[in-house]
C-alpha cells in the first residue's frame, strides 16, 4: 500500500510536468527543451529557502517568483528565434543551468546534491505520512492543472492556438504575440517549479542529474506519447510511462537491465507515435501536432 | 611554452574532430531539414562497433572498416524504415525531432545492454610521439589526418561533383530538384551514408582520445549543431571555419573560466550568435 502511495505521488508530480509542457508545446507551439530546468529551479529554490529557515509556504512563493522572473527573461531572450532555433536555444539554457548547479557547489552542493530537505508543514500540520503528502499533492497539482485547463479554454488559450497555427495572420489583427508567448512560458514554467517544490520536499534529496537535459527530453516523451496539446492525454501518457518500469518488473526483466529496457521501450514508443499516431496515444484523433 | 604547444595540438585535434562532425550533420540537415538527433545514434553505433571489433582482436584498419560498414548499414536501415515514412507523412519538424529522439533512445538502450553504461577506453590511445617539447598521441595524429582527408573529400564532392550540386538542389528546393530530374532517393541515401561515415570517424576519434559511454554522443551532437549554425546550416565547405571558431572558444573558455564551464560558455556564445543572426534578418 505504502509503495502504491509513493508511486501515485511521483506519478502526480510528473503528470503536472507533462501537462504544463503540453500546454506550452502543444497549444502555444513553443518548442522548449528546458522544462526540467524550471522543475529544478523550483526544487533548488525551495530547498535553499527551507534550509534558510523559511516555511514551506514562503519557500513556494520564493520558488515560483524566481521562476516567473527568470523564465520570463529567458523567454524574452529567445523570442526572436524561429521554432527549431528556439529548441536549440532552450537546450543551451538547460546546459547552462546544469553547469551552474554543478559548479556553484558552495550554494548547491554540486554533484553531491542536497540532502535532508524537510517535509512541508501546511496550516500547522506536518505532512509526515505519505498519504497526507499524496492528498496535498493531489490538491495542489489539481488546482494548477485546473488553472491550465481554464487557460486553454479561455480567449487567451484560443489566441495561443492561433499563434501556433498561423502567427503572421494573428499579427494582422494587432495581437501582441510576444506578450502571449512570454506569459504562457512563465505560467507553464511556474507550474513546473511548483512540481519541483513538491518533488524536493517529498524525495528530500535533489541533485543536478534530476534536472538535466535528459530529464527534459523524458518529460517531452511523456507529452508526445500522451498527445501534444491534450491535457488529458499528457497526464495519461505520464501515468503509462511512469508505470512502465513497474510493468517490466512484473514481466520478469532483471532489475540490473531494467533502465536499459525502459529506454528501448520509450524510444520505440516515440518512433511509433511519430510514424503512426502523431496525435499521441490518448489524445482525441482530431488534435494534431504543433 | 610546452603548455602552449600542447594547447595548439589540442586545438588542431578539436578542429579536425568538429569539422568531421559538422560535415556529417550538415549532410543530414541538407536532406532532412530538421535537427536530426539520430545523428548521435550514428556516432554511438560507429564508436561502439569499433570497440566491439577491437575487443574481438581486430587490427585498427579492420576495426575501423568494420565500424564504418556497420554504421552505414544502420544509417541506411533507419533512412529506409523511419525517415522515408516520416517524409511521406509530411511530418512536422517537431514530430521528426521527437522520432529522432526515439531513435537515439533505442540505440542508447541497446548499447547500454550490450556494453554496460560504464565508460570504455579504446586501447590504441596508449602510443605517444614526442616532437621537441610537444607530446602527441597516435590517435590524435590519426584523427587530424582523417579529419583533413574527410574535409578535403567533402569539399571536393560539394563543389566539384554533380552529387554536391544535387545535394544543394535538394536542400534548396526539393520539388524543383525532382522536376529537374534529380534522383531524390539516391541523393538522400548517399547523404545518409556520408553522414554515417563522418559520425563514425568522429566517434572513433573522440573515443580514442578520451573514452566512450552510451551518453557521450549527445554532447558531440550538440557541438555539431552549434558549429553548423555558426556559418549556416547545410554549408559543408564552411564547416571548418565554424569548427575553428568553436574550438578556439572552447579552449579559451577552459583556460579562462575553467573546464567545468566549457559547455555553458559555448552555449552562451551560441545563444548570442542566434540572437545576432535573427536580429540581422
Amino acid at each position: 500500500m505504502e509503495y502504491l502511495i509513493h508511486l501515485s505521488i511521483i506519478l502526480l508530480i510528473y503528470s503536472g510536468l507533462a501537462v504544463s509542457l503540453s500546454v506550452l508545446v502543444g497549444k502555444a507551439g513553443i518548442f522548449s527543451v528546458a522544462h526540467a530546468t524550471w522543475f529544478g529551479v523550483g526544487a533548488y529554490a525551495t530547498a535553499l529557502s527551507m534550509f534558510g529557515g523559511y516555511s514551506y509556504g514562503t519557500s513556494v512563493v520564493v520558488a515560483i517568483s524566481v521562476t516567473l522572473v527568470v523564465s520570463a527573461f529567458v523567454s524574452i531572450v529567445l523570442l526572436p528565434l524561429a521554432k527549431e532555433q528556439y529548441a536549440i536555444g532552450s537546450f543551451g539554457y538547460s546546459v547552462l543551468f546544469s553547469t551552474i548547479l554543478i559548479q556553484g557547489a558552495s550554494v548547491t552542493h554540486g554533484t553531491v546534491g542536497m540532502f535532508g530537505i524537510p517535509r512541508p508543514t501546511v496550516f500547522g500540520f506536518l505532512l509526515e505520512s505519505n498519504i497526507s503528502f499524496l492528498v496535498f499533492t493531489a490538491v495542489v497539482l489539481g488546482s494548477a492543472v485546473t488553472i491550465l485547463w481554464y487557460i486553454t479554454r479561455s480567449h487567451f488559450g484560443r489566441v495561443l492556438c492561433a499563434i501556433r497555427d498561423d502567427e503572421p495572420a494573428l499579427k494582422v489583427f494587432h495581437y501582441n504575440i510576444n506578450h502571449f508567448k512570454v506569459l504562457i512560458y512563465a505560467i507553464t514554467s511556474a507550474v513546473a517549479a511548483l512540481c519541483g517544490t513538491l518533488y524536493a520536499t517529498y524525495v528530500s534529496f535533489i541533485d543536478p542529474s534530476s534536472f538535466s537535459l535528459t530529464e527534459s527530453i523524458f518529460i517531452l516523451t511523456l507529452v508526445a506519447v500522451g498527445g501534444l496539446g491534450s491535457l488529458r492525454g499528457s497526464a495519461l501518457g505520464a501515468a503509462t510511462l511512469m508505470l512502465l518500469p513497474e510493468m517490466l518488473r512484473f514481466v520478469g526483466v532483471p532489475s540490473e537491465s531494467a533502465a536499459e529496457w525502459r529506454m528501448v521501450i520509450y524510444g520505440i514508443l516515440l518512433v511509433y507515435v511519430g510514424l503512426y499516431r502523431p496525435q499521441g496515444f490518448f489524445a482525441r484523433p482530431h488534435l494534431t501536432a504543433a | 611554452m610546452e603548455a602552449l604547444s600542447t594547447a595548439t595540438v589540442q586545438i588542431v585535434w578539436t578542429i579536425a574532430t568538429y569539422t568531421v562532425l559538422s560535415i556529417g550533420f550538415n549532410y543530414l540537415w541538407s536532406i532532412n531539414r530538421f535537427f536530426d538527433i539520430g545523428y548521435a545514434a550514428q556516432i554511438l553505433v560507429g564508436a561502439y562497433s569499433f570497440y566491439a571489433f577491437e575487443r574481438a582482436g581486430a587490427s585498427l584498419p579492420v576495426a575501423a572498416c568494420g565500424a564504418l560498414g556497420i554504421s552505414v548499414i544502420c544509417a541506411l536501415i533507419l533512412e529506409r524504415f523511419v525517415y522515408v515514412r516520416l517524409r511521406a507523412q509530411y511530418a512536422s519538424p517537431l514530430m521528426s525531432l521527437i522520432v529522432s529522439v526515439g531513435v537515439l533512445a533505442v540505440v542508447q538502450g541497446v548499447v547500454s545492454m550490450l556494453f554496460t553504461t560504464q565508460s570504455q577506453t579504446l586501447v590504441v590511445a596508449e602510443h605517444y610521439f614526442r616532437f621537441s617539447t610537444v607530446s602527441v598521441s597516435y590517435s590524435q595524429i590519426l584523427t587530424i589526418i582523417l579529419g583533413c582527408i574527410v574535409y578535403m573529400c567533402a569539399r571536393y564532392v560539394s563543389t566539384h561533383t554533380s552529387f554536391g550540386t544535387q545535394v544543394r538542389a535538394v536542400q534548396d528546393n526539393e520539388q524543383l530538384a525532382r522536376t529537374s530530374g534529380v534522383g531524390i532517393a539516391r541523393v538522400r541515401s548517399l547523404s545518409v551514408m556520408c553522414a554515417a561515415v563522418c559520425a563514425t570517424v568522429a566517434g572513433i576519434g573522440v573515443g580514442l582520445n578520451t573514452s566512450i559511454n552510451p551518453a557521450f554522443s549527445m554532447s558531440l551532437l550538440l557541438d555539431a549543431v552549434v558549429i553548423s549554425m555558426i556559418f549556416g546550416l547545410g554549408n559543408i565547405p564552411r564547416a571548418i571555419y565554424g569548427a575553428m571558431l568553436f574550438s578556439c572558444i572552447e579552449v579559451a573558455s577552459v583556460w579562462v573560466v575553467g573546464p567545468g564551464w566549457k559547455d555553458a560558455t559555448t552555449f552562451s556564445v551560441l545563444i548570442m550568435l542566434l540572437l545576432y543572426r535573427s536580429a540581422k534578418t
